[in-house]
């Protein structure tokens, strides 16, 4: 990768630091400030992924199996988490 | 290193050789096996009769705990990597596993977690006694306050790590080290068994490793996670079950495809449906990892989800359905040999039918409710496990034992102990499943309960079950000594390790083993490396000595903080010699070819890619835990009140950076400007430490507010999460320095290693981008 491009990205990456830092600033509604806050992480996730390791260069093969843990880490955070619903805690 | 003779002492602790690994992986299983089996015959005897009192509550607790998971962990998966370390490569026609020197690690963290777990007995209060699951708040210092919990705990972190080093390994292997020609769909059986098996092995052992990680933590540090009753015995439940049911297929594949690797060649023809047989057992693989919740019907869990569970588990029934008739389809009119192999492997499939059906019971939410927690399920498990797995892995032992030891063992001897194994099995484990309405966990019972017959049955069954391992190892024993020379392929088999000669050689073949496209295998002159045959070397000390010095930490971590300082000075001088070793050795790993998948990802980058994939699971299980609780407090402070949000911020920037200025590194690698990449690697290293000094004066800071480990669930969230995060950030700097210091003494071979480091830098990147909004802001 071309040094001005992984210059540009970490400017990016910053910047939306920077967003995540304003949003928590500004009153917003609880479910708005939730997709806005992660929605930004995933984007500075998915950058790090594409550009710095470089993921599309790696091939299609890559791609996929980084896919694939993915969806089963989400498999695994979903799954459980809605499992709960509807469950009751005692609270000691 | 000096020269070491074979065969002595030496040449044992330091061999990196993939058959001298797979042949320490036997005997090691099997004295697990024993060890595994002495003491389920204990608990066996105190139960044949009412109100026995061979063992007390606490020891029965202990035999059940560590029989268990023994039997799982330190036996069954380890005995399948015994035949897959000295079987797979020569199949594949390689020279060696991808990584030999961390094959080796991969041995001797194995031995000594086990070791670690083992010296539990010997502690004040006796072995971990929690059950083999390890269900909270059972695992939590409450009740079970004995340090041998701790070490059960610390040695199964062991066993994990052991497990993911074996992974990457046969992942990279299989996939770039193939001979010339030999597509995936020409593998033989056993290697597309082992590649299932560690695929699985990845992806579930992390939910594993993040459960492992937070009870150490409880217990060592003092957080509250299982302990809480907010939803704390349930999330040990999920991140448990998340490993346990994929562990059932990661138990049975290596035995199931070491079935369907002997059936063709005792029954002379090809196996039936080989294509259906992979395409099934993927799918079974997948479906495996989406059933966890089958194990949880009775905790009172959302009802629409027991239902999606029920459907799943049922699904995966079709999958090993397609499997078995294939195998039995496989010998319909078929001239069968029945030899010692064969007999062993049809006992399995019949076994594991009847495990097959009975866990289709305990898939309906209804039945579940009255099987739960019955010797029902034992029955059920031990048909699947013991009856279809370890036997079919034990028909895998003889099969292969000619190969390995050159020898023949003694056809009535390995007959009569399949009559003893066969009745001895079956009278212990069918007589459990009419013990419907006994307890699993009680150490004893009353007269009048009905249940003394079948458990006099069952403990009769499993002495002669047990004893009729005697004859297994006194026949390979005998083999040893008396045994007629095998020859290269003394069952006329057709796959690749027939070849050559039985043992092979340490290079395993003379030449380069090619497939042609109508599968003819032959074995041309080296087609690499100018045509010169690669010196491997077979001898390092290392491995040892990293598991010696993880193994001390960790004893010290149960015990004594003095003994953990010496444990990491060993750690530390152990990654030195390692470091060095790779610096002198520029052929100590094997050969690799371009082929699907995964063109053109160099070995080591794939490696570090498999690592990351695998880390991907751990961390969400860890980022799960977090939620979990979080959404199971009755309350939680709110964002910015007490985690600072000026270091947190900080530190993603400094992280962030760290990223920036490593991709600069890796392009002045390319461009080979040396002082360019000092300074990159230098700069990262240095932001690195900048940010782990930030943390630790974070949590330093807390400390001394009053915040501790055990201060709450929202403080118990954040060192977990974030100091496991930090212990990342610390490897990675580890590596950085070896970086740094060859990029002084090799500049020009640095290139590859900044790329594949690079991958885990950035992965780490990733998941700080995470932990920051979770943690400061949300």
């Amino acid at each position: 990768m071309r040094f001005s491009t992984a210059l540009f990205v970490w400017v990016l990456l910053v910047l939306a630091t920077v967003a995540e830092l304003a949003l928590f600033r500004i009153p917003l509604d609880r479910t708005v400030f939730t997709v806005a806050l992660f929605g930004l992480a995933g984007l500075k996730a998915l950058m790090i992924a594409v550009f710095y390791q470089q993921v599309i260069r790696e091939g299609r093969d890559v791609a996929a199996f980084y896919l694939f843990a993915l969806l089963v880490a989400l498999g695994l955070i979903i799954g459980t988490l809605t499992s709960m619903s509807g469950m009751t805690t005692t609270h000691v | 290193m000096a020269e070491i003779t074979p065969n002595s002492v030496r040449y044992w602790l330091f061999t990196t050789n993939h058959k001298n690994i797979g042949i320490l992986y036997l005997v090691t299983s099997f004295y697990f096996l024993l060890v595994g089996g002495a003491l389920a015959l204990l608990f066996r005897l105190q139960l044949a009769m009412p109100q026995a009192e061979i063992l007390s509550a606490s020891s029965f607790n202990q035999a059940v705990t560590v029989h268990g998971l023994v039997m799982v962990l330190w036996f069954l998966s380890p005995l399948a990597f015994a035949l897959a370390n000295y079987i797979v490569p020569l199949q594949i026609g390689a020279n060696d596993l991808a990584f030999p020197r961390i094959n080796a690690l991969s041995y001797w963290l194995y031995l000594f977690g086990g070791v670690l777990a083992a010296i539990g007995f010997f502690t004040p209060g006796g072995a971990i006694d929690t059950g083999w699951t390890v269900y909270a708040p059972l695992n939590t210092a409450k009740y079970s306050p004995q340090v041998g919990t701790t070490l059960g705990a610390l040695g199964l972190l062991m066993l994990i790590a052991s497990v993911t080093a074996s992974t990457v390994n046969f992942l990279v292997t299989i996939f770039k080290m193939r001979a010339p020609g030999m597509r995936l769909m020409h593998m033989p059986m056993y290697t597309w068994g082992i590649l299932l098996t560690v695929f699985l092995m990845l992806f579930a052992f992390p939910s594993l490793a993040a459960a492992g990680l937070i009870l150490a933590a409880d217990r060592a540090l003092g957080t509250l996670y299982f302990a809480s009753h907010e939803g704390g015995a349930l999330l040990w439940d999920n991140l448990f079950w998340f490993f346990g049911h994929p562990e059932v297929y990661i138990v049975l594949f290596p035995g199931l495809f070491a079935i369907a690797e002997i059936l063709p060649v005792f029954a002379r023809r090809p196996l039936f449906g080989k294509r259906v047989i992979i395409w099934a057992a993927v799918a079974g693989s997948i479906l495996s990892l989406m059933v966890w919740g089958h194990h949880m019907f009775t905790t009172g869990v959302n009802p629409l989800w027991r239902e999606v569970m029920t459907v799943l588990t049922e699904t995966i029934s079709i999958p090993f359905g397609v499997i078995t008739i294939s195998l039995i389809l496989t010998l319909v009119g078929a001239s069968i040999r029945l030899r010692t192999p064969m007999l062993f492997a049809i006992a399995a499939i019949a076994h594991f039918i009847v495990g097959g059906i009975t866990g289709v019971f305990n898939s309906s939410v209804a039945l579940d409710y009255g099987l739960r927690g019955t010797y029902w399920v034992v029955g059920h498990f031990h048909y699947t496990l013991l009856g279809g797995a370890a036997t079919g892995l034990i028909a895998g032992v003889y099969y292969w034992w000619p190969k390995i030891s050159g020898k023949m063992f003694d056809e009535r001897l390995g007959k009569l102990h399949f009559i003893l194994y066969v009745v001895g099995f079956n009278l212990f484990a069918f007589p459990i499943h009419l013990l419907l309405d006994m307890p699993r966990r009680v150490y004893t019972y009353p007269l009048e309960s009905g249940w003394l017959l079948n458990n006099i049955v069952a403990t009769a069954g499993a002495l002669i079950f047990g004893l009729s391992f005697l004859l297994l190892f006194f026949n390979l024993y005998r083999s040893l000594r008396k045994g007629a020379d095998a020859g290269p392929n003394p069952w006329s088999s057709w796959s690749l390790e027939w070849l050559v000669p039985s043992p092979p050689s340490p290079e395993n073949y003379g030449g380069q083993p090619v497939v042609s496209a109508d599968g003819i295998i032959s074995i041309k002159p080296l087609l690499v490396n100018g045509g010169e045959r690669i010196h491997v070397h077979h001898l390092s000390k290392a491995p040892l000595l990293v598991s010696l010095g993880t193994f001390t930490v960790f004893l010290g971590l149960a015990l004594s903080v003095p003994i953990a300082l010496v444990g990491l000075a060993i750690l530390v001088a152990s990654l030195v010699i390692w470091a060095k070793e790779s610096w002198s050795s520029h052929h100590m790993e094997g050969l690799q070819f371009e082929r699907w998948p995964f063109r053109g990802v160099e070995k080591t980058r794939l490696g570090v890619w498999w690592l990351v994939f695998g880390e991907v699971v751990l961390f969400s299980g860890l980022i799960l835990s977090y939620l979990w609780v979080r959404f199971m407090s009755a309350s939680w402070p709110a964002a910015g009140t007490v985690f600072d949000l000026t270091i947190g911020a900080a530190n993603t920037f400094i992280l962030l950076t760290s990223s920036f200025t490593l991709v600069a590194a890796l392009a002045a690698a390319r461009l080979g400007k040396h002082s360019m990449v000092r300074a990159g690697l230098l700069t990262t290293f240095v932001l690195g430490l900048v940010f782990l000094l930030n943390k630790a004066l974070e949590w330093s800071q807390l400390f001394a507010e009053g915040h501790t480990f055990g201060s709450g669930l929202p403080f118990s969230a954040f060192y977990v999460t974030t100091g496991t995060h930090g212990a990342h950030v610390l490897a990675g700097l580890v590596v950085l320095v070896y970086l740094i210091v060859r990029s002084f003494r090799k500049p020009e071979e640095i290139h590859q290693s900044v790329e594949s480091f690079g991958i885990y830098w950035h992965f780490v990147d990733i998941v700080w981008v995470f932990l920051f909004p979770l943690f400061y802001l949300f």
